[in-house]
């Protein structure tokens, strides 16, 4: 699999701060089913980018092999040149990529605030350990998280002390980056609008709230890059081009690179600067929002072969 | 436009909350005097309602009424609030069900038992039960990630199952390791707390210790919750994978409270030992598990009170009824009650305890799932300057 860990960076510098994701041969395969195969991707940082394709694509596999759910099978996937792939969730997260989810998932009985805080764990001191933007070097262990934990276990078992010693005499240090925590998520509420709604429970909030509070959620780990699995499904087209708004603003007020699935086209030709198109686990297209809807291949996945022969210079109805 | 709409939808969720939460809130019982409470102790940033039940807590011994079969019991009551709050951070608030907790409760027992019993075949440490505490609080908490690590994959009815075998794992073992345990015939003699010459004997010192240690766990544990720690637990019982995603070591943290559940078990063993100087495997069966657990569940998960309440209810009244007052007061029911001695009903439903546990899980269950004292829900509140 991986070959070496972390790379050389100076290789491709220049090629490297052109790219906030890339993905090289990426392939995901579960038993007989190749849900990727070999996908080459690359979002550009400050990017608003799409992922598209029909259903059972490998739209949300993708997302799921980035931040760590599965394993790709073979291949790599750097974040700003540094690889993450072999990385545990927690240390993909913590090294800048957040998502939200297809179906909402949120902490359903923990307020609001809460379910925010939750996003902003890593960035709450430990007893005097400054954990904040702390790394473990890239490593090829493909073991189970517990065995790896093992060799280093008098360290864990401290850091476990630490983290129990100062949850109960909570120091200084904790108090206020727990204060400055809560702040910072208040704030992300204001950006998301959802102000007012602190205290109520994340499942009694409506639909669209709780697509907002995961945005919010998802915001709290200051990501570098942002994945939104279907961000608008469900609305209704008012609902729907507030959450687009909503993207836009990540993008420039906060400077969050979005990857973004949709299947609703006018959101996504509308709000992409450039597209990228998978079926059956393979990238068929990649390129801007006017390439794409005029691309053979892709009206041919979504359509079917004989509208693609038979119109194939006819762009695709949204 | 937008605005309009926004200011519509705004007053209808007004209303819907007023007619529908409203409603339900106004219809719990305390929820009127909770509130006013919770402002006072806002206003006096004084936790007023702790301070109360503290202070007649520790008054109990110099009640009349208050003898030593009381006290007997309440010190058993005592015992099992801290093993239910060592439960409740494991279910009530990681979600982590267990069914063999009993394995950390008789791990304390034993590790003072053999570390200090005369009787003890392995070794002669004679170790003092006070310097026994952080001991047995390392011990617990090492046994607990002993049992977290091969658990780790596991959710739900699958992790239910195996911490059942761990906790009967414990038991065959106290009894087949003779050479460290003394097997079934258990380990004697074991020397009661003692502090520069004071030696924890009576009944009244032993509940003082047992109240003051549980409002210590109580308030340690309520800190843990209320940190990044309590919230990660809740984050994952909630959604173990979204936490993941969210930057939460799952592991470290389901491993944590493994950890910290086990270490407040123990210690509740350690007091097991202590007072009944005396231990063997037959006291820690299944039973106590699941007594525990109906502890947590009845008492109502992730909550404090809850925890006592339950123990109060669960191990306490059973001896209660068995009372020669409490016959005597039942008696008095007999002139209406015809072709029954009313006097017997107490230990008639003590003696039948079990089936009354069962039908109160029952209807804790069908009318209340939250338990009795549903855990105090928002923690996490926006300081006043900050908000709107």
């Amino acid at each position: 699999m991986a070959t070496s860990p972390a790379e050389p960076t100076l290789r491709d510098e220049a090629a490297t701060a052109m790219t906030r994701l890339r993905t090289r041969s990426l392939t995901m395969r579960f038993e007989g089913l190749v849900a990727l195969d070999a996908v080459d991707l690359e979002v550009r940082p400050g990017a608003i980018h799409g992922l598209i394709g029909p259903n059972g694509a490998g739209k949300t596999t993708l997302f799921n092999v980035v931040t760590g759910y599965h394993r790709p099978t073979s291949g790599t996937i750097e974040l700003d040149g540094r690889r993450i792939d072999g990385l545990l969730r927690h240390e993909i997260a913590e090294a800048g990529v957040s998502r939200t989810f297809q179906n909402i998932r949120l902490f359903g009985a923990m307020n609001v605030i809460e379910n925010v805080l939750v996003g902003r764990h890593s960035k709450i001191a430990v007893a005097g350990v400054e954990l904040a933007g702390r790394m473990r070097p890239h490593s090829d262990h493909r073991a189970l998280a517990a065995v790896r934990a093992l060799p280093s276990a008098p360290r864990a078992m401290l850091h476990g002390l630490l983290e129990v010693a100062g949850a109960i005499a909570q120091p200084p240090r904790v108090r206020q980056t727990e204060r400055a925590a809560i702040e910072h998520c208040a704030e992300l509420l204001q950006f998301v609008g959802l102000v007012g709604r602190e205290h109520e429970l994340a499942n009694n909030l409506s639909y669209g709230d709780q697509r907002r509070l995961e945005l919010a959620r998802a915001l709290a780990t200051d990501p570098a890059l942002l994945l939104l699995d279907e961000p608008t499904a469900g609305m209704n087209p008012a609902e729907s081009a507030s959450v687009v708004r909503l993207v836009r603003r990540i993008r420039d007020e906060l400077g969050v690179t979005v990857l973004l699935i949709e299947h609703a086209m006018s959101v996504v030709m509308g709000v992409c600067e450039r597209i990228t198109v998978l079926d059956y686990g393979r990238k068929i297209a990649e390129g801007t929002p006017a390439e794409i809807q005029g691309n053979a291949a892709v009206i041919e996945a979504y359509l079917g072969t004989s509208a693609a022969q038979g119109g194939g210079r006819a762009a695709p109805r949204a | 436009m937008r605005e309009l709409q926004e200011g519509a939808d705004r007053r209808l969720r007004a209303w819907r909350g007023r007619a529908a939460g409203g409603a339900a809130l106004a219809a719990q019982p305390w929820h009127a005097a909770r509130e006013r409470l919770r402002a006072a102790e806002e206003r006096t940033r004084l936790p007023i309602a702790n301070v109360l039940v503290l202070v007649v807590a520790l008054s109990l011994p110099f009640w009349p009424v208050i003898d030593s079969r009381w006290l007997r019991i309440l010190v058993l009551v005592g015992i099992f609030v801290v093993l239910g709050l060592g439960l409740n951070i494991v279910v009530g608030y990681a979600g982590l069900l267990d069914l063999g907790f009993v394995a950390f409760f008789a791990t304390g027992a034993y590790t003072y038992a053999i570390l200090s019993s005369p009787a003890s075949p392995a070794l002669q440490a004679d170790l003092n039960w006070w310097l026994a505490i952080p001991v047995v609080l390392a011990v617990g908490s090492v046994v607990g990630v002993l049992l977290g690590l091969p658990v780790l994959p596991l959710r739900g009815d699958y992790l239910a199952i195996v911490t059942l075998g761990f906790g009967e794992i414990v038991r065959i073992l106290l009894l087949n390791v003779v050479g460290l345990t003394n097997g079934a015939q258990g380990l004697f003699n074991i020397p009661r707390p003692e502090f520069a010459g004071w030696v924890l004997e009576a009944l009244d010192h032993w509940y003082w210790v047992l109240v003051l240690a549980s409002f210590i766990l109580a308030f340690a544990v309520g800190r843990m919750r209320a940190s990044r720690m309590g919230r990660a637990w809740e984050a994952i019982r909630e959604d173990e994978d979204v936490a993941a995603g969210m930057g939460v070591n799952t592991v470290k943290y389901k491993l944590l409270a493994f950890a910290m559940g086990a270490a407040i078990g123990a210690f509740g063993g350690l007091v097991f030992a202590g007072f009944f100087t005396f231990v063997n495997p037959s006291s820690f069966t299944l039973l106590v598990s699941i007594n525990v657990l109906s502890i947590v569940v009845i008492g109502g998960m992730g909550s404090t009170p809850g925890v006592v309440l339950g123990a109060l209810i669960l191990i306490g009244l059973p001896e209660v009824l068995q009372f020669d007052e409490t016959s005597r007061l039942l008696s008095l029911f007999n002139p209406i009650v015809p072709f029954a001695d009313t006097s017997l009903w107490g230990r008639q439903l003590a003696s039948a305890r079990f089936i009354v546990f069962g039908l109160m899980l029952v209807a804790v269950m069908a009318l209340r799932p939250q338990g009795i004292f549903a855990a105090a829900r928002p923690q996490v509140r926006l300081p006043r300057a900050s908000g709107r």
